[in-house]
């Protein structure tokens, strides 16, 4: 950050020797040893718990400390959902990500796709022997889920490093939120991109690959984890959101650059293959939701749940709380009407308040990991009780003790 | 001068903003390349609270953790250094509730002057000269860039109280100037 160098000059008591004091200040100074041990031992526990993430152990903390590390973890997957309708079929080639990193049945990516809620793109485009494909989005009211198929880079990316781009540019209906000049609020939205790993988050909670339900430190110890698919492809998965305005994505043109492909092995970018892969489309998506104005007060919290939009990718929530230092129970999943639960679907990108506004409601929008049935959606469920120091994570006491706001009257 | 300090501001933002971004997205990597590139600025503004450097350090560490941990939770990127600033005063105020709960607190000693280097210790004289309460409203306000409408929200204080604040504290590093010339020209 260079902004320490201001030296705000609209001070009338600014005198020759007091810009010198605060030029004092500003200096750049020697950071101490300790300071930097302790930071880099922050540094090193972030990293581990990344690379080997235990997850009860995160998750009891979390119910203590922030309901929010659930919700980033909780990108979840599980094979066993949901039968597959007889004789049906998909219409065009869903990628990996956005299907089992969806937990999609073919059931649903047949509903997604006459819903208009998915659609192909097919687009490819090839720099300096890198193919990439522009595969398919999924699009509602709020977000855009982006697939690109990325060939060409197995053989070139270093054993075991995460392969990425090193930058994004994308322009919706013409408008580009990293563009100097203007920020328009209806129309901004934020880009946020990953390589898809084959990980999702199971019915526990812990972090599974989707084919075969190995666990992250299994694979990373057997070296089985890696970011390629079978083909010598990557799936490179583009987030955009906008969760104050709706409508920002649906039916507007996209254009995007991809730019710069290479890994990060120590927090630093490196170049492999230089160049920018460029695709033009329009985005198709769907509207479909379920949508209640309500007041449905959550147990005895204080909190009531005013308002609910489910859609088949998305959840946005507001609550109340009259006594404003309240926080609202954390949102904990859904139930079907068949009386399956399903928890940890929160994705993000998303945002969420942490602070009640002038009428003491709080806030949250979020992508979801999976795609849902809107009509099967029986409730809404909120954490009940806070765990007791000691008390183990157990699903089943969470769902016992969840407040449940029925989604239909 | 000013214009162009707010230039080089909006492109080291922008910098930030793609690291910013990423590490939204769960992304160790970027996280740890945004925060290191905080360290002068925590370090400046946990030692404008508190007064050892070991206290500094764990104030520092907790809030790399805490802003890891709670980083889902900010609502737009732009507010990211405002965010961080004030996990951090929490965290040094909690780090000086606890010192003022003990009965006895372990007397730190002071590390010589030389092993600082003289950079450091004319830093630390000139922030010292200063009470608390007027360290951390000038480090936000003249190294940190922060308005005083952002320094009121980070300090949970009136804006006004951030003026008067700021106002007493160039009264009082002018006096400190004053005599630290003196004595240089004494030395």
């Amino acid at each position: 950050m260079k902004e320490r160098n201001i030296i705000k000059m609209n001070d009338k008591e600014n005198t020759r020797e007091f810009q010198d004091v605060v030029e004092i200040l500003q200096e750049e100074i020697l950071i101490p040893e300790v300071v930097m041990e302790k930071a880099n031992q922050a540094f090193d526990a972030i990293k581990a718990e990344q690379n080997q993430r235990s997850y009860k152990e995160t998750v009891r903390k979390s119910q203590k400390r922030s309901w929010k590390k659930i919700c980033i973890l909780a990108a979840a997957a599980t094979l066993t959902l949901g039968g597959v309708t007889a004789g049906a079929a998909v219409y065009m080639k869903w990628s990996k990500g956005l299907s089992e990193g969806m937990k999609a049945t073919e059931e649903q990516m047949i509903k997604a796709e006459e819903s208009n809620l998915a659609a192909p793109v097919n687009q490819t485009f090839e720099v300096n022997g890198i193919k990439v494909t522009a595969v398919q989005s999924i699009v509602d009211s709020h977000f855009a889920m982006l697939s690109f198929k990325v060939d060409g880079y197995r053989n070139i990316c270093p054993k075991g490093s995460q392969p990425l781009f090193n930058d994004m540019e994308i322009w919706v209906d013409g408008y580009n939120p990293g563009e100097e000049g203007g920020y328009d609020t209806a129309r901004n939205f934020s880009i946020n991109g990953k390589t898809y790993d084959g990980y999702v988050v199971g019915e526990d909670g812990m972090a599974v690959r989707a084919s075969d339900g190995t666990t992250m430190s299994e694979a990373r110890e057997n070296g089985t984890y890696t970011y390629f698919m079978e083909d010598g492809s990557f799936e490179w998965q583009v987030i955009l959101a906008n969760e104050d305005t709706e409508g920002t994505f649906l039916d507007k043109s996209i254009h995007v650059e991809l730019k710069d492909l290479g890994t990060i092995p120590k927090a630093t970018f490196i170049p492999d293959v230089e160049g920018t892969w460029s695709f033009d489309w329009t985005l198709t998506g769907s509207e479909a939701r379920e949508e209640r104005e309500l007041n449905a007060p959550l147990g005895d919290t204080g909190a009531k749940l005013t308002y609910v939009k489910l859609s088949p990718i998305s959840i946005t929530l507001t609550y109340n709380c009259t006594d404003k230092t309240t926080r609202p129970p954390r949102f904990y999943g859904i139930r079907l009407k068949d009386g399956t639960v399903w928890s940890h679907l929160l994705l993000g990108p998303g945002s969420d308040s942490s602070l009640p506004d002038e009428n003491g409601d709080f806030f949250t929008t979020f992508a979801l990991n999976r795609i849902l049935d809107i009509n099967d959606v029986e409730a809404i469920l909120f954490f009940g009780n806070e765990l007791a120091d000691g008390e183990s994570y157990e699903v089943k006491n969470i769902e016992k003790n969840c407040y449940a706001v029925p989604l239909k009257e | 001068m000013h214009d162009i300090v707010q230039a080089i501001r909006r492109r080291g933002d922008y910098m930030d903003e793609k690291l910013i971004k990423k590490a939204r997205e769960r992304d160790a990597d970027a996280f740890t390349e945004l925060m290191r590139s905080q360290m002068q600025n925590m370090y400046k503004t946990a030692r404008s609270v508190l007064e050892h450097e070991e206290d500094a350090a764990d104030a520092i560490s907790d809030t790399i953790l805490a802003c890891w941990e709670k980083i889902g939770q900010l609502k737009e990127d732009k507010y990211f250094r405002t965010w961080m600033t004030r996990i951090l005063v929490n965290k040094c105020r909690d780090i000086q509730r606890k010192k003022a709960a003990l009965f006895f607190t372990e007397n730190v000693p002071e590390v010589a002057a030389e092993e600082k280097g003289f950079r450091n210790l004319e830093w630390e004289q000139t922030l010292d000269s200063l009470e608390e309460r007027y360290r951390t409203a000038v480090i936000l306000y003249y190294t940190e860039g922060f308005k005083t409408s952002e320094i009121a929200e980070i300090l949970g204080i009136p804006e006004s109280t951030v003026r008067t604040r700021l106002a007493r504290a160039r009264e009082k590093l002018a006096v400190h100037y004053e005599i630290s010339k003196t004595r240089r020209k004494m030395v």
